[in-house]
C-alpha cells in the first residue's frame, strides 16, 4: 500500500491533463498522501510544541497578567488588579532608570571590548604555531564554566585583602579596593570578557576558517599587504558572522545577570545593579512580584524586536 | 637576518606566535589558575599579605567542602548531576523528532524552530518569576523535577539547531528507499534516522549535560534546600560574617571538573555545537 502510495506519489505530473480518469485518481491519491504528510510532520513536533506552550508561552502571558497585579508573597494566591499601576511605578522608579542606564553602558562596553579581543586572538590562532589545539582548548575553558562559578573566582581574585590581582595592580591602580565604587565597572567588564570573548573567538575562528584560501593566496602574489589581506578579504567574508556574534553579545549582556550576582551582587550599594538585578530583587528579595513582572515584561518587550530580527537571521544561515 | 632562510624565518615567526598565544592564554586563566591554587592553601596562606606564591599544598578544603565542614557539597554535585542527565534525556526526546520534521516538512516546523530560538535570546528572568508563582502552587519547588522541565526548555534551542544541521546533512534517498519498502515514520525515526544522526545525539547530549550543568538562575530561583546544585551550593560559603575561601576554591573547582573534562575529550563537537546558528549564516 505504501509502496503504491510511493509510485503514485512519483509518477504524478502536475501538467497531466486533469479530465484524465487515471491522473484525477492520482491526484486524490496525492492529497491523501500530502495530508497524511502534514499530520505527521505536527504530530513529530508536538513534544516541543508542548514544552513551549507549558513553559514558556504560559509563563509569559501569566507573567504579563501577574505585571497588572498587586502580587505581594501574602497575597499571592488572590492577587488585585491594579491596571498599569505597576508599570507607572517602574517607569518613574529612579532606580529602574538607573538600572537601565546601567545595562545599556556595561554592554555596549563589554561588547566593543569582547568583538576586539575576540577578532583579535581569532586573527592570532589563524595561523600555523605548535601545539594549536591544545591553545584552543586552554583558551576555550573559561567558557566551559558557570558564569556564577567564574564570579566566585574573580570575588577571590581581585578581593581587597586576599586578591592576588588586587595585589599586583595595587602599583598602578593605587589601592586594591577593585570591587569600590571607582573600579568596580572596570572589573565587571573584564570578568564577563574573561569569561564570554571565547564565544566571539570561537565564531571568528571558524569563520576565518572558511574564508577562500585561493584569494587570500592570489592577494599575496598580487603583492597585498598583511593588513590590507585582513582588511580587504578575510573581514569583508567573516563579517556577516560577526554581526550575528555582536548582535547575540549585545542582547546577552544587556540582561547579564550571574556575572554581577555572583561578583558583586549588584553592589556597592546598588551601584552595579543590572536590570536583571533589579528584577531578580523586586521578586526575591521583597516579594513583590507584580512589580518584577512589569519590568521583566518590559525589558522583554525591549529585546523582542531585536531578538526576532536575530532569529530571522539565524534561520536563514540554517536553511 | 639576509642570509636566514625561509624556514628559519617561518619557525621564528611560529615561535613568536606561540609565544603570543601563551601570554594570552596565562591572562585569561589567571582566575582559574589562582582559584586551582587557592583550593589546595591553607587559610593561613591564604589570607597573607603579600601573597604566598610557594606553598605546601594540602586537601583540607576538599574534605571540608564535601565532608567536614557540614556544607554538603557532593549532594549539590550529585543533584547537578541528576538534573543535567534528565534535562538532556528531555531535550532529545522534544527535539529530535522535531528537528525531523522541520527539515523535511517544513511549513508549522519553521514557524517552531524561530519559537525555540527566541526562546534563547529572551532573558531567563522573565519565564523564572512567572514559574515560580506557578511551581509553588503546584508544589513542585525544591524537587528535581521543576529544574529538569525548566533547563530542557533552556537547552532546547541549542538541541534544536544542532540537530536540524545534523538531519540536513542526512541524504534523502536513504529514507526514501526505506518509505519505498513501507516503513512507517516511527521505524524511519528509529531504524533509520536516530542511527545515522549519533554523532548529532552525541553532541546535543554534551552540550545540553554543559548547559544544564552551569545554569543558574533556574537552578536558584526553583530550589530551596534538597534541590540545591553545585552553582548555587557555592554561595553558602560566603557568609556576613567570613568567606570560608579555601573551601569554596575546593568547591568551584569540583564543580568545573565536569565541564572541563568535556573540552578535553569532544573540543570538535563543543566547538560545532556553540558555533551552530552564528557560523552556517
Amino acid at each position: 500500500m505504501q509502496h503504491a502510495r510511493w509510485c503514485a506519489l512519483q509518477a504524478f505530473d502536475p501538467t497531466g491533463t486533469p479530465e484524465s480518469p487515471k491522473n484525477s485518481e492520482v491526484l486524490f491519491e496525492m492529497q491523501d498522501l500530502s495530508r497524511h504528510r502534514r499530520r505527521v510532520s505536527i504530530l513529530l513536533l508536538m513534544p516541543l510544541i508542548l514544552w513551549l506552550l507549558a513553559f514558556s508561552l504560559v509563563p509569559m502571558l501569566y507573567g504579563a497578567w501577574l505585571s497588572l497585579h498587586h502580587a505581594r508573597l501574602a497575597t499571592l494566591h488572590r492577587p488585585s488588579w491594579v491596571g498599569f499601576d505597576n508599570y507607572l511605578l517602574i517607569l518613574e522608579s529612579s532606580g529602574f532608570r538607573y538600572a537601565l542606564r546601567w545595562s545599556l553602558g556595561f554592554a555596549l562596553s563589554s561588547v566593543a571590548v569582547e568583538m576586539l579581543i575576540g577578532v583579535s586572538v581569532a586573527t592570532l590562532y589563524n595561523r600555523r604555531f605548535p601545539a594549536k589545539g591544545l591553545a584552543i582548548t586552554l583558551y576555550m575553558l573559561p567558557l566551559m564554566i558557570s558564569p556564577v562559578l567564574m564570579g566566585t573566582m574573580f570575588r577571590l581574585l581581585f578581593h581587597e585583602a586576599v586578591g592576588p590581582v588586587s595585589y599586583l595592580l595595587s602599583g598602578i591602580t593605587g589601592t586594591t579596593a577593585l570591587l569600590g565604587m571607582r573600579f568596580v565597572f572596570y572589573t565587571l567588564v573584564w570578568a564577563n570578557v574573561v569569561n564570554r570573548t571565547p564565544m566571539v573567538f570561537l565564531n571568528a575562528y571558524s569563520a576565518m576558517q572558511g574564508v577562500n584560501r585561493d584569494t587570500l593566496e592570489a592577494a599575496t602574489v598580487d603583492g597585498c599587504s598583511v593588513w590590507q589581506r585582513w582588511r580587504n578579504v578575510t573581514l569583508p567574508s567573516i563579517f556577516p558572522i560577526l554581526g550575528i556574534t555582536f548582535a547575540e553579545r549585545l542582547l546577552q549582556n544587556f540582561v547579564i545577570f550571574e556575572m554581577v550576582f555572583a561578583l558583586t551582587g549588584g553592589g556597592p550599594g546598588t551601584f552595579t545593579q543590572s536590570v536583571s538585578i533589579f528584577v531578580y530583587r523586586r521578586a526575591f528579595e521583597r516579594s513583590d512580584f507584580g512589580v518584577a513582572n512589569a519590568a521583566s515584561f518590559l525589558i522583554a518587550l525591549m529585546l523582542l524586536i531585536p531578538a526576532l530580527l536575530l532569529v530571522r537571521r539565524m534561520i536563514r544561515g540554517v536553511r | 637576518m639576509i642570509n636566514m632562510t625561509k624556514s628559519t624565518r617561518r619557525r621564528i615567526g611560529a615561535g613568536l606566535t606561540a609565544l603570543t598565544v601563551l601570554i594570552v592564554i596565562l591572562v585569561f586563566l589567571i582566575g582559574i589558575i589562582t582559584n586551582i591554587r587557592t583550593s589546595f592553601m591553607t587559610p593561613a596562606d591564604i589570607s597573607v599579605s603579600p601573597p604566598k606564591w610557594i606553598f605546601e599544598p594540602t586537601m583540607v578544603n576538599y574534605l571540608v567542602a564535601i565532608a567536614t565542614g557540614g556544607y554538603n557539597f557532593g549532594v549539590y554535585l550529585y543533584n547537578s548531576l541528576v538534573i543535567a542527565l534528565g534535562s538532556v534525556a528531555a531535550a532529545l526526546f522534544i527535539t529530535v523528532p522535531a528537528a525531523y520534521s522541520i527539515v523535511r516538512y517544513r511549513g508549522l516546523g519553521d514557524f517552531v524552530l524561530g519559537t525555540t530560538l527566541l526562546v534563547r535570546l529572551m532573558p531567563a528572568l522573565s519565564f523564572a518569576i512567572p514559574v515560580y508563582v506557578v511551581f509553588s502552587r503546584f508544589n513542585l519547588i525544591d524537587t528535581h523535577l521543576a529544574i529538569i522541565l525548566m533547563h530542557t526548555l533552556f537547552i532546547s534551542p541549542t538541541a534544536l539547531l544542532l540537530l536540524v544541521g545534523f538531519v540536513q546533512e542526512l541524504p534523502k534517498e536513504l529514507e526514501e528507499a526505506a518509505i519505498v519498502d513501507g516503513a512507517t515514520t516511527p521505524q524511519l525515526l528509529f531504524r533509520i534516522l536516530i542511527p545515522t544522526i549519533k554523532p548529532g545525539i552525541a553532541a546535543v547530549a554534551i552540550l545540553g549535560f554543559i548547559l544544564s550543568w552551569n545554569e543558574f538562575i533556574f537552578a536558584v530561583v526553583l530550589s530551596f534546600r534538597r534541590v540545591i546544585t553545585a552553582p548555587v551550593g557555592t554561595s553558602f560559603f560566603i557568609t556576613s560574617y567570613a568567606v570560608a575561601w579555601g573551601p569554596m576554591a575546593a568547591a568551584i573547582t569540583m564543580a568545573s571538573i565536569p565541564t572541563m573534562i568535556f573540552i578535553f575529550v569532544a573540543q570538535r563537537t563543543i566547538i560545532q555545537g556553540m558555533t551552530a546558528g552564528a557560523v552556517k549564516g
